[in-house]
């Protein structure tokens, strides 16, 4: 019996039938509602059902970005559920925020921020335990056994004293399932965890190196159009005129639209190559750039932190009376863009009657597509059907994912389903940029070399406060997480002042890998390294004394021991943190101005997929890398400074240090985000290492004298 | 104009408005093949990798007038089931994060253990340097190029 799950949808449903609008179209695509999760089974709850064939069907509330995080929440389900892993499948969630949103991010659908694996954590826990619960208290029921005798394990359940065992195909062909629920009482102890801390084959391993694995970009129905957007090179770039007869003859170009804010002028084939060819045959004049430049950013943000352009938002207040003070260090930050692997992409096709419309894109959010779908298109949100394809790549950009307004407006212009493809350039140039930061610490030691002083004030412009206000935190509702995280420092000291300062930048902000978190986390572990090493103390001595966390002790105890910290005649640098729920201890080897090791200590709570963690923490540590020696986005005459790839500095494969990951890990631990986490560490040891092996000291990024 | 292309051992007539469009199209839109993925366009990352006789070259730089009469190989002939040592050194090493880097990295190492079965760390450093991930699994590439060397002589005995 197939069982559909409609439980939106059917409000979606009763909506519409009060106006009597419900249609299914012939020859046209059949108008959906929203929310049809896609269980074939039993429903045993919200996540999880259970087919015939013993087959556990869950519905995954995380999206494909690469990071693994559906087949970590997939383990998670399994090791509580007694099921084995080869015998899950895992189903893309609907775009159905109250069931399937994530807790730790107000409850909507997104997938970043390193909150996947935190958010879900519990969630997924106890959806496993009723599962684990319901398979036992059926095989119970048909079997006469005692429920207290059984358990499950590897997708059996077992009844003790007759060693007898009944699989989970038995039990869900055997009839209705008892549904008994479960509580916290019913988890697992973690120490009798055994899927979790290993390393299974990705489900999709195969497909990744055969090129099989089929991304938004791979993906045009036929008959959909595709899209290439011409924008000017300079910032904030509208249309004044346009000829578009060379564009118009290419073989394959059908419509010309111009946007209705004039940005942008969509060229819409039959095919990318006429498509983008057709976006660089337009002749465009363009309103002037402004004069707009890295250095006027910079000096702006600088100027910020003396006159705040808007109210400061403080983080930390318990300075009680002015210090002698010492001078300031300053710590500038550039811009810096994603170079995203696949081309940001999103398809929009108007349903039957141009009610709503079907978007399928390589997105973050689900909930964020639909929003800009639906101002778009100017319907309301539950006619809009979403779906999410596999990402080659996000790191945060996909979460304010403007292709799918820009594929909106077009489908909408032209009456027809059409893709939109934004080349990597043209995202480099005119898309989202990590904002850049200046700061400014001011930091003193008592005559014992203790911290007794520090004032840290940042000034950048906010992802969150630009795009999403509704989000922003704190007391007032004002702090951008995502321009103060990492600020809150672990060291102890009773006068402290921290505080953000918002100052708008020209270029769009956006999230990526580790938003502020990379660069305050740099300015304050360089300040304290320098505070100890002038006053002739050991750093991570004088680190392991101001903190009271053991686990962060741990780790940095752990990279010290890797490393062999103290042996003399060595630049090394050390960095420490903690970011969503991980701590994490770094030290950098630097050998004639080149970073040739890094020791990363890392206590992530419980480990659930071992190598996909390892290389989240490495991947990171790679991006840190990046970060720290070559990137930053710069900005002349109204316009960033690139006219190709190669006009960005990344670090390359054949520049890679050797770097060595340990992790700590104990039990009864809940896990740690871990996306982002191998960033900030790795730039502040790097800068450290670099201070002991020149004697310079360096205030901007990538690392400059 | 219609141009003969022989891709993975099989012969296509391919009808193009336009001789010049850069192969990697074809392939994707033309031939189904979408394996190959690209992310510059400019011959500067790698994401489009394909060997054109026996060589790694970029198939975003090479028109498909100019592929006629060669032969290419794509990822999807690489093996057919994922079997190649460089596939398996991938998989063994677990490297791939969101993917759409890989089959270019591995077209790329597969071009390079060919014609240097017994690399050196530098030679694999070297002959990896030009291809981007951004996902940051370097590491991971450089190690699964050093075991595929080897599953290649096992495989070779
Ligand atoms: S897409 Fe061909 S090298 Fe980048
Ligand atoms: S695996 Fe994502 S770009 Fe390489």
């Amino acid at each position: 019996m197939t069982h559909i799950r409609k439980r939106l949808s059917r409000r979606s449903f009763l909506a519409l039938t009060g106006t009597a609008t419900i249609a299914v179209g012939v020859g046209a695509t059949v108008y959906s509602l929203q929310a049809e999760t896609p269980v074939t089974g039993a429903e045993i709850n919200a996540f999880v059902a259970i087919t015939p064939d013993g087959e556990i069907e869950f519905v995954c509330p995380a999206l494909d970005l690469g990071q693994g995080a559906p087949v970590a929440l997939a383990m998670i389900l399994a090791e509580e559920g007694g099921a084995s892993l080869s015998q899950v499948r895992i189903l893309p969630a609907p775009r159905d925020a109250a069931r399937y949103g994530n807790p730790d991010f107000g409850g909507r659908m997104v997938t970043a921020d390193s909150k996947t694996t935190l958010g879900y954590w519990s969630i997924l826990r106890h959806a496993g335990a009723e599962v684990r619960l319901a398979l036992i208290a059926t095989a119970a029921r048909q079997n006469n056994w005692r429920i207290d005798d059984c358990h499950a394990q590897d997708h059996q359940v077992y009844h003790g004293p007759s060693g007898k065992s009944v699989s989970f195909k038995d039990v869900a062909s055997g009839g209705r399932l008892r549904l008994p629920g479960a509580d916290g009482a019913d988890l697992k102890a973690t120490k009798d965890f055994s899927l979790l801390g290993t390393s299974p084959e990705s489900p999709d391993a195969v497909a990744i190196v055969t090129g099989r694995k089929k991304f938004g970009a791979d993906m045009r129905a036929e008959g959909t159009h595709v899209a290439v957007l011409r924008r000017s090179t300079h910032l904030g770039g509208t249309v004044t005129s346009v000829n578009d007869s060379r564009a118009k003859e290419i073989a394959g170009v059908t419509h010309i639209h111009q946007l209705e804010d004039a940005s942008a002028i969509a060229v819409v084939a039959t095919d990318s190559w006429a498509a983008i060819k057709g976006a660089k045959a337009l002749e465009v004049t363009w309103n002037s750039p402004t004069e707009y430049s890295s250095k006027i950013e910079r000096t702006a943000l600088e100027s910020a932190l003396v006159t705040p352009p808007t109210d400061p938002v403080i983080l930390r207040a318990s300075v009680v009376a002015d210090q002698p003070i010492a001078p300031a260090s300053t710590f500038y930050a550039p811009s810096l863009t994603h170079v995203l692997p696949e081309p940001l992409n999103a398809t929009v096709e108007g349903n039957s009657l141009g009610l709503g419309a079907t978007v399928t894109s390589a997105t973050q959010s689900l909930d964020l597509d639909m929003r800009y779908t639906a101002q778009t298109w100017k319907t309301a949100p539950f006619m809009i059907n979403n779906k999410a394809t596999p990402v080659g790549g996000a790191y945060g950009r996909r979460v304010f994912n403007d292709t799918v307004r820009e594929a909106a407006e077009i489908a909408k212009a032209i009456g027809q389903p059409v893709q939109v493809i934004r080349p990597q350039l043209d995202e480099m140039q005119r898309g989202q940029v990590r904002p850049a930061a200046a700061q400014r610490i001011v930091a003193e030691l008592d005559d014992s070399g203790n911290l007794a002083y520090w004032r840290h004030e940042i000034a950048s412009d906010g992802t969150l406060a630009t795009h999403l206000p509704s989000s922003l935190k704190g007391e007032q509702g004002t702090e951008d997480n995502t321009a103060t995280d990492g600020a809150y420092h672990p060291y102890r000291c009773s006068q402290q002042d921290v505080r953000w300062i918002r100052d708008r930048a020209l270029p769009l902000p956006g999230f990526l890998r580790g938003v502020s978190v990379g660069y305050t986390v740099w300015a304050i572990e360089t300040t304290i390294e320098r505070l100890a090493r002038k006053s002739s103390q050991c750093p991570l001595e004088w680190r392991l004394r101001h903190i009271d966390d053991p686990r962060l002790a741990t780790v940095l105890h752990q990279v010290a021991n890797m490393v062999r910290w103290g042996e003399p005649g060595r630049n090394l640098g050390l960095a420490t943190m903690e970011f969503r729920g991980a701590r994490v201890a770094t030290v950098a080897e630097v050998i004639d101005r080149n970073v040739t090791a890094l020791w990363i200590a890392v206590d992530a709570g419980q480990v659930i997929h071992r190598k996909q963690l390892l290389g989240q923490i490495e991947g990171g540590a790679v991006w840190g890398l990046s970060m720290a020696l070559h990137e930053g986005l710069r900005f002349r005459n109204g316009a960033a400074d690139i006219t190709s790839l190669a006009d960005y500095p990344m670090i390359s494969n054949g520049q890679l240090p050797e770097i060595k990951i340990e992790l700590v890990e104990e039990p009864n631990r809940s896990p740690a985000g871990a996306g982002e986490i191998g960033i900030p560490a790795t730039i502040a040891a790097i800068c450290n290492a670099m201070e002991v092996a020149t004697g310079d000291t360096y205030d901007a990024l990538p690392l400059e004298a | 104009m219609t141009l003969s292309l022989k891709i993975n051992g099989v012969t296509h007539q391919v009808a193009l408005e336009d001789p010049d469009t850069p192969l990697v199209f074809v392939l994707r839109e033309k031939l189904g093949l979408s394996g190959t993925k690209y992310s510059c366009l400019q011959g500067l990352c790698g994401a489009c990798t394909i060997h054109l006789n026996g060589e790694a070259v970029r198939a975003c730089q090479i028109s498909a007038r100019e592929a006629e009469g060669a032969d290419l190989t794509t990822i999807e002939g690489l093996s057919e089931d994922g079997t190649h040592p460089v596939q398996q050194a991938w998989m063994e090493e677990q490297v791939a994060q969101c993917g759409w880097c890989q089959p270019g990295q591995i077209m790329q190492a597969a071009a390079f253990l060919s014609d240097a079965p017994n690399p050196s760390a530098q030679d694999i450093r070297d002959a990896m340097d030009g291809n981007i991930c951004r996902c940051g699994t370097g590491p991971r590439i450089l190690k699964a190029v050093a075991r595929a060397s080897r599953l290649q002589k096992e495989t070779c005995q």
